[in-house]
């Protein structure tokens, strides 16, 4: 009888402990209540996968946002583009990351030159026309702030990208395909680590993904990086095309899958400014049916 | 038939036009007036808590969002335990942003 009682006490108990950290609007309490161990993601259909870190962030807001765990609002097997006033080409090119490389305090401009049906959406740090700034440790000073990256998002013209090379894996495969081809194309180790760390809790679900890979030729088709002074860079961005939603089993039939594997081209340099960029492409789905490529 | 798929097509390239014509570029600043350092992640959602963004922004770092017109949300927290409040943004009539990271309250 005891026993009984001191389920249903504790039931009680953890119970409205979790219910007071769901729904309201104290940040600070549900950031430090999340560390207490108590889940969040109790019936808000949170889906962990791929995890390979764990970021401080990855249990902060999840029970505030409908898509927590997925790059942009999703639909089925792609963007709900709807949300993002982008040119129509079909696609949105999400998180490229840009790190800088060179000797200590050389200054630096990084351009960005859109094709027409492609266009900006965010900057981190806020960009106009240009990103000035300065190397310093590794990293960026730019306007009196130290970014370890710069960052922007873009609407993309999928018409111009290729859909011939790539790869289609199986969902425990994903993550570390991706990282082999990070890894052969010659990305460092912080820089890899930054892209499992956000993409190991924001890629959307599937039962396999196909991959096309999109280097320096083709991503200059549609957002040509422009520098002063000239330099070496380096940029891989992965259009990925989820091939079934889980729960509602619908193929992405009419999207062709890669016909040739993806080799990836390693570049050496150790003189001068280096600029690595890797990125994660999806497609709007709302435009799909008119973009095909 | 004809003339509904007429006006489908008007109505589709009108909304395309709008849509493209009347977004909005949104500048911001985040900053702590109580000695919060760490990078912070800004969380950009829309009203209907839509997660359209989350990004690094360090302390003192600046961003740009390219917005639909419409009513948003921005939200900065970092590993420190600091927030910003929630800002509440309409998309066209503001511009600019500042979100200010504030340490927990003891």
């Amino acid at each position: 009888m005891k026993i009984i009682l001191a389920i249903i006490l504790s039931s009680f108990f953890i119970g409205s402990s979790y219910a007071m950290g769901i729904g309201n609007d104290c940040i600070h309490c549900m950031y430090y209540q999340n560390y207490m161990g108590i889940n969040p993601y109790q019936n808000t259909g949170y889906e962990q996968i791929h995890q390979y870190y764990s970021p401080w962030w990855y249990r902060y807001s999840a029970p505030q946002y409908t898509n927590y765990n997925r790059p942009a609002p999703w639909m089925q097997w792609g963007m709900n583009g709807h949300h993002f006033p982008t040119h129509q080409g079909g696609g949105v090119m999400g998180k490229p990351n840009v790190y800088v490389y060179g000797s200590n305090n050389t200054e630096f401009e990084i351009s960005i030159k859109f094709s027409e049906k492609s266009n900006l959406l965010s900057a981190i740090p806020s960009y106009q026309k240009v990103w000035r700034g300065k190397i310093v440790n590794n990293g960026i000073l730019h306007e009196n702030a130290f970014y370890r990256y710069y960052y922007y998002d873009y609407g993309v013209d999928i018409s111009k990208l290729q859909w011939e090379s790539g790869k289609c894996v199986k969902d425990d495969e994903l993550m570390g395909y991706l990282n082999n081809v990070l890894n052969q194309s010659g990305f460092r180790k912080k820089e890899i680590d930054d892209f499992n760390e956000y993409w190991s809790y924001k890629m959307p679900p599937g039962d396999s993904y196909c991959v096309y890979p999109q280097g320096n030729k083709d991503l200059n088709k549609v957002a040509r990086l422009e520098t002063k002074p000239a330099a070496i860079i380096n940029r891989l961005s992965f259009f990925i095309v989820p091939q079934v939603e889980k729960d509602l089993n619908r193929k992405v039939s009419s999207f062709k899958k890669p016909s040739r594997e993806w080799k990836a081209e390693k570049q050496n340099a150790n003189q001068g400014i280096v600029i690595n960029e890797w990125g994660v492409g999806w497609l709007d789905q709302a435009q799909f049916e008119t973009n095909n490529p | 038939m004809n003339v509904y798929m007429y006006a489908g097509l008007a109505l589709g390239f009108l909304f395309t036009f709008q849509t493209q014509a009347s977004s909005q570029v949104l500048v911001g600043k985040i900053q702590s007036d109580q000695g919060c350092v760490q990078p912070s992640q800004l969380f950009v959602s829309t009203d209907k808590k839509d997660l359209l963004y989350q990004v690094e922004v360090p302390i003192n770092g600046s961003f740009s969002f390219n917005l639909k017109p419409g009513d948003y949300q921005f939200h900065a927290a970092n590993e420190e335990g600091c927030a910003s409040i929630k800002a509440k943004v309409k998309i066209p009539e503001e511009k600019r942003i500042t979100l200010n990271l504030i340490r927990k309250q003891e």
